[in-house]
């Protein structure tokens, strides 16, 4: 376990410092991260002669801050890494190294967390302390549960990210299938709206899909809209589904990386 | 090269302009040609813009699911909206993405001198020499949204709305073009451009709803700093009818402006570009 710690810690600390060489593009990209303040920008106005389906102005602010913050710990672009890896022949110096490869990958997006941590976590402090109307429910019990359901969200989308790359071991157009993922991830994560909000039927679909563990569970979480029962039920659910990403990981691995060899060497 | 002509005098003469169109025609069949071997793309693209067209109408219909009206326009005029925004991503796509995508290697590389001693504008070239077909369909579906949008709205529009509402995307074409253009002009000093597009796009999505729909200040900024505005809202009230004469004139102004403005700054990085090598 310790020496688990120590290679992490040696992979991390060199890909901040590869990241930090790439200054203007990181700050670039998040900034690119509009969206959640456009759809906030829709609501406001409508919220002004009283509250939507609950959320008054207040929530709304609170909620598109913390999908904001979500997106920008959970952003995983691994897909586009594997597939520039395994198109270019990268993945054979890849897997020449005494480590699998996907702890080299991961441990270029933690380093991005590190870093966005740094530099998102004041922010948001800042904004919910100066904005009025902004409440969350900040006792040391539920800030634990959210990080806790943060990182859950992380792991979902980052295993469903790769494996969804892994495919571009059999076909050329699996990025079309990240596309796919990440605009169901918004519709029935939370990412354009509440998901409270939605028109049926995509409400009840929202609460079966996975995507809600991805963003909105954590949000949920933090605005007090959830029991500590349906906020345990929530947890066994985002460990089943962890489960199950994992063993396809595993599954997509092994037989990509035959298939691999198959026709790379 | 034509650093003395602007490119405005020089495309403004008839036979200088069928020239250019004969060159459009050229550069555009090697483009299709080379595209046709990659026939799998031409249905994954398809089926992504229909999927993206279908996605944006389920994320528009969330808030009309709480109010009638969301900055006095309805669910259908919304659509209208949604119609251009798809046709103007397609537009971006097609025509302008492959042609940045191109500069940008070409400067890493240092091949940008080969367009340079070309016998033909720079600008010109650099900018429409490359077309990704595929993306048309994205011009078409959303075609076929404001067509549809149209007739549940059971309106039709006046020849006059028509010719308002086609003067009014030519305007939004040269304004697109220009944002482009500028980025397309950075990548002489910075090199990962890539991701100035990817800004841009972020800014671009406020465009899926009418401008109305967001507070003053908002909509100030898009009316007169980003003037995203003119790309999707102004079209479309021209179709429903609500057009201000003075937003067309004012949409021109900013046309013509940006126009000059970017030549300018095009013209003014290939004086200064000093190559790939020094």
């Amino acid at each position: 376990m310790l020496i688990w710690l120590h290679k992490y810690f040696a992979l991390t600390r060199r890909s901040i410092g590869v990241q930090l060489e790439y200054r203007v593009s990181m700050v670039i990209w998040m900034l690119s991260a509009t969206f959640p303040l456009i759809m906030l920008a829709v609501w406001l106005p409508m919220a002004k002669d009283g509250p939507v389906g609950g959320f008054t102005a207040g929530d709304f602010v609170a909620y598109y801050l913390l999908s904001f913050y979500m997106r920008q710990m959970t952003a995983v672009w691994v897909a586009w890494e594997l597939d520039y890896d395994i198109r270019h022949g990268d993945m054979n110096t890849k897997l020449l190294h005494p480590i699998q490869p996907i702890h080299d990958y991961i441990s270029f997006n933690l380093a991005d967390k590190i870093m966005r941590f740094i530099m998102f976590t004041p922010l948001v402090i800042i904004v919910a302390l100066v904005v009025p109307g902004v409440n969350y429910v900040v006792t040391p019990l539920n800030i634990t549960f959210f990080i806790i359901a943060v990182i859950g969200a992380w792991t979902m989308r980052y295993f469903t990210q790769f494996s969804l790359g892994l495919l571009g071991f059999w076909f050329s157009q699996a990025l079309v299938l990240v596309d796919v993922f990440w605009m169901l991830f918004l519709l029935f994560g939370g990412g354009i709206a509440p998901i409270q909000l939605l028109p049926e039927p995509l409400k009840t679909l929202a609460y079966i899909l996975p995507f809600r563990f991805m963003m909105s569970f954590p949000i949920e979480i933090m605005m007090g809209q959830l029991t500590t029962n349906e906020i345990l039920l929530g947890f066994a659910q985002v460990a089943m589904w962890i489960v199950i990403l994992l063993g396809v990981y595993k599954f997509l691995w092994t037989r990509g990386i035959r298939q691999f060899s198959a026709f790379g060497a | 090269m034509d650093a003395r002509h602007s490119t405005i005098q020089r495309v403004w003469r008839v036979d200088k302009m069928i020239k250019h169109f004969k060159l459009l025609g050229i550069f555009w069949r090697f483009s299709i040609l080379a595209e046709l071997e990659y026939r799998v793309n031409f249905l994954t693209n398809a089926f992504m813009s229909i999927f993206w067209l279908v996605w944006g109408i389920a994320g528009a219909s969330i808030f009309f699911a709480q109010r009638d009206e969301i900055g006095g326009w309805t669910y259908y005029q919304v659509l209208i909206v949604l119609g251009l925004f798809s046709m103007f991503t397609g537009i971006m796509e097609a025509f302008f993405r492959p042609n940045i995508t191109s500069m940008i290697e070409a400067v890493r590389n240092g091949t940008f001198d080969f367009v340079l001693v070309k016998p033909v504008n720079s600008q010109f070239y650099a900018s429409f020499h490359s077309l990704t077909m595929w993306r048309l369909v994205d011009i078409l579906a959303g075609a076929g949204l404001i067509g549809y949008a149209l007739y549940k709205l059971q309106v039709v529009p006046t020849v006059q709305q028509y010719f308002a509402f086609f003067a009014l995307v030519l305007i939004a074409l040269v304004i697109v073009y220009c944002f482009w253009l500028a980025m397309m002009t950075m990548s002489f000093w910075f090199v990962k451009v890539d991701n100035l597009a990817e800004l841009f796009y972020s800014f671009y999505e406020a465009a899926r709803f009418p401008v109305s729909v967001y507070g003053t200040w908002l909509r100030a900024i898009l009316t007169f700093v980003i003037p995203i505005a003119f790309i999707t809202t102004v079209p479309a009230t021209a179709l429903i009818g609500s057009l201000e004469p003075i937003e067309m004139l004012f949409g021109l102004a900013i046309a013509l402006v940006l126009l000059f403005g970017t030549n300018r700054l095009w013209n003014f990085a290939i004086r200064s570009y000093a190559s790939a090598s020094s």
